[in-house]
């Protein structure tokens, strides 16, 4: 199978946007930091070198300068953190009862992942949905830790033994999406993949009922 | 008697080069060579083992080495790389060495003490190497639980005990080290007059005496339950999974602060020097190596955003992670300012320097986007929190590191290095560097997961540019050990000064008497007092 990164990544779920937009906006100020700091390096490093013919007379204050450059990016920086806190409420808070339109148990073990649908229906490493629904999983390990990780749907959570821990997503792209196991989980860590199909509805109804 | 002691002067390396006598020295700088010996050779096991890896990762199949030997070289790789080379790195041999000079003293406080704790270094190396010998473990550097206590085949408990050892020898450094910089400085050494290299192992030995002992306790518990399968972590047995990962990064992220904040007190010593400046804000600088040592206890929950941590936690380990930013960004700002109006040189040390400052800023700026709560659940346990951690703690610290060790070079061996092969590995470092590393932050953003033996093909052409750089990265690495040892016996004689430096360290001989100084110093002028001195 042959895709380029361009593709690889995928924008496939109701959060994917919010999270590049998040993720633009703070490597847009990251850059900015960036891109000063290093410039002022540079042409601190080429005005001053040793030898130059420069006025090197200087008075230094420091206090009031390190609080401007202190409490100025710090501000812009402290929006991310809330913009980050608030998306990632959506993203770890399923909704509500009766806003969840199907609900999928997921099982990891050592080096599997099993899915079970509502109607009993079972598939190893493979998860089928439907486009557009909010979709709850519940989910437990077996044995050690593992992680659930849907890369283009941004959404990733650890799946532990002894305790059940839930996400959700809701596709907006029919399509097969890459499932990895995030958490180091022994000797097979790196095979425990599968695949996501995003199906329309009524494709997925049909599956549903195929034995 | 000072006149007399002129005469009978002798180098620290000079008289009793036996074995012996370097093996029972309690002389804090004999210890520093011995420890930069020591951490030269894990350094290269690490590297070994890096290499492996990136070998690996050149195709999506897992076809170089099994899965099973992959994931025990990447434990390896991270065991040693964190706690036989970089943890002790700077403070226990730029630090052993000079910290004492620094403060004007003959010595640490406690010379036994220090032998002691290279000792246990060495014996906790002996046992994690015989470890490896007899099998290896694979649980990753991190032991999670209960992959690590109930479920791994591989070496855990022999891997535990090691990494136990040796951060006894941690400890007794922070203690050696306090004790030092509170009672030993010389007669008009206030608090506000050290150096910033003194100020930061300061900050890291709070941490070291104050962390330490809690990956102590945390690993005898995985030992306890993996031996006698007493429930403490597998809920199996009736155990938290989760409270091992609170317990380790509770130490673990301090302990990136020890891996870095020597770092930092490094770079200012040389960008200070090469630019014949005072630190700019020097007060600043020196609360915020305090300000971080104290903020770094209070961010470890942001290694588990998606552990299953409530998520108001989440929230305030990610308010408190972008607080803790504060003080590293200071500190950025601050080097730049420094070099404002300065008499800017750039020999080897001070390539190192700004590179460090350059790839340090990436670091911290990733580690924003990681701290950001929304973003980390992508992100977490991919390639972008392996190339985070690397900007910092290698194209950080170990720039730095290197940088410290050429510009003291001369003040430990009274030998100069080659300059301009001091400046080619300085640039190919970089560039290495930066190539390995980068890449890893788009495989990262396209969702590569971190511990991965094979990957889908899609993502092979960014892993082979990444080990494409690594080879550059090696030479890079390999460079300074060629020409620092050749300088031995070739290098042009240094003097006691040569690099017009100030600080304490610089107004005795080169190599130092063994007693340091002639007679103890006194000091009346602030820290870098270089600018009368500006051309
Ligand atoms: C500028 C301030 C910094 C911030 C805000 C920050 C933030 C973070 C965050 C949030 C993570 C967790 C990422 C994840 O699990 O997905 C992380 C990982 C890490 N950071 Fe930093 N960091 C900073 C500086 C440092 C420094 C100075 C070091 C070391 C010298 C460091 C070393 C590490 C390491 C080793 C990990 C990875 C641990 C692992 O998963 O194995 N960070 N950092
Ligand atoms: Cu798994
Ligand atoms: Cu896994």
């Amino acid at each position: 199978m042959m895709e380029g990164f361009g593709s690889f990544l995928g924008e496939a779920s109701s959060l994917s946007r919010h999270f590049d937009t998040l993720f633009l906006a703070l490597f847009i100020l990251c850059s900015l930091v960036t891109i000063i700091i290093t410039f002022l390096i540079i042409f601190f490093a080429v005005k001053y070198r040793r030898g130059a013919k420069v006025n090197r007379f200087t008075v230094r204050k420091s206090t009031a300068i390190e609080f401007v450059w202190t409490l100025i990016p710090f501000g812009l920086f402290l929006a991310i953190f809330v913009w980050a806190a608030y998306f990632y409420t959506e993203l770890l808070f399923p909704p509500d009862d009766e806003m969840v339109d199907l609900d999928i148990a997921v099982v990891g073990k050592q080096w599997m992942w099993k899915l079970q649908h509502p109607n009993g229906k079972r598939e190893i490493n493979k998860l089928h949905v439907p486009l557009g629904k909010n979709i709850r999983l519940t989910m437990v390990s077996q044995d050690v830790i593992h992680s659930f990780f849907i890369p283009a749907f941004r959404i990733k959570h650890d799946v532990l033994p002894g305790r059940y821990s839930t996400i959700w997503f809701r596709p907006i792209k029919l399509g097969e999406y890459h499932l990895f196991c995030a958490e180091y989980c022994g000797t097979d860590h790196s095979r425990m993949r599968g695949k996501v199909v995003v199906m329309e509805p009524s494709d997925y109804a049909q599956w549903l009922q195929q034995k | 008697m000072s006149a007399n002691a002129a005469a009978e002067y002798t180098s620290y390396l000079g008289g009793g080069d036996t074995l012996k006598s370097w093996l029972t020295t309690l002389d804090h700088k004999r210890i520093a060579v011995l420890y930069l010996i020591s951490i030269t050779l894990f350094f290269l096991i690490g590297g070994v083992a890096a290499a492996v890896i990136r070998l690996e990762l050149v195709t999506y199949a897992g076809d170089f080495v099994t899965a099973e030997t992959y994931n025990k070289t990447f434990s390896l790789h991270g065991i040693v790389m964190v706690w036989f080379f970089l943890i002790p790195s700077i403070p226990a041999t730029l630090g052993n060495f000079l910290i004492p000079l620094m403060v004007g003293a003959r010595d640490l406080a406690f010379p036994r003490l220090n032998l002691a704790s290279w000792y246990l270094y060495t014996v906790g190396g002996i046992f994690t190497i015989g470890m490896v010998i007899a099998g290896g473990v694979d649980t990753g550097w991190t032991f999670y639980t209960p992959f690590s206590t109930m479920f791994s085949n591989t070496y855990v408990v022999a891997a535990v005990i090691g990494v136990f050892i040796v951060g006894f020898s941690t400890i007794f450094t922070g203690i050696n080290f306090i004790v030092t910089i509170h009672k030993m400085r010389a007669p008009g050494l206030t608090w506000f007059r050290l150096p910033m290299f003194v100020w930061a192992n300061y900050a890291t030995s709070a941490i070291m005496v104050l962390a330490t002992p809690v990956l102590a306790m945390t690993l005898t518990l995985v030992a306890v339950e993996r031996i006698f399968q007493i429930g403490i972590f597998d809920p199996a047995l009736g155990g938290d999974p989760l409270l091992f990962q609170h317990l380790f990064w509770f130490y673990s992220h301090p302990a990136v602060y020890i891996m870095v904040l020597p770092a930092m007190g490094v770079a200012s010593e040389l960008i200070a020097c090469f630019s014949r400046n005072p630190i700019f804000g020097y007060r600043f600088m020196a609360y915020s190596v305090m300000a971080i040592a104290v903020l770094g206890f209070l961010v470890w929950g942001h290694h588990m955003f998606v552990s299953g941590q409530s998520v108001y936690a989440g929230m305030m380990f990610s308010l408190f992670s972008f607080v803790v930013a504060i003080p590293s960004a200071i500190k950025v700002f601050n080097w730049t300012a420094t070099l404002y109006k300065g008499s800017i040189s750039f020999e080897a040390p001070m390539l190192y320097a700004l590179g460090f400052v350059f790839l340090f800023m990436i670091g911290g700026l990733t580690g924003i986007v990681v701290a950001a709560l929304a973003l980390d659940v992508h992100l977490t346990d991919t390639y972008f929190v392996i190339a985070h951690f690397h900007y910092i703690m290698v194209g950080g610290s170990v720039m730095a590191y290197l940088g410290g060790i050429h510009f003291w070079w001369p003040k430990m061996t009274g030998k100069m290095y080659s300059e301009m092969w001091g400046r080619v590995a300085a640039v190919l470092i970089f560039v290495g560097f930066n190539v390995t590393f980068f890449p890893q932050f788009l495989l990262g953003y396209l969702g590569m997961p971190r511990r991965y033996h094979e990957y889908p093909e899609a993502l092979e052409v960014l892993n082979v540019i990444s080990s494409g750089g690594a080879v550059i990265l090696t030479l890079g690495y390999l460079l300074p050990l060629v020409y620092l040892l050749w300088s031995l016996r070739y290098g042009r004689i240094a003097g006691g000064n040569p690099w017009e430096a100030k600080g304490l360290e610089w107004q005795t001989s080169s190599p130092p008497a063994k007693h340091n100084f002639k007679e103890t110093p006194v000091v009346t002028e602030e820290a870098y007092a270089y600018s009368p001195y500006k051309v």
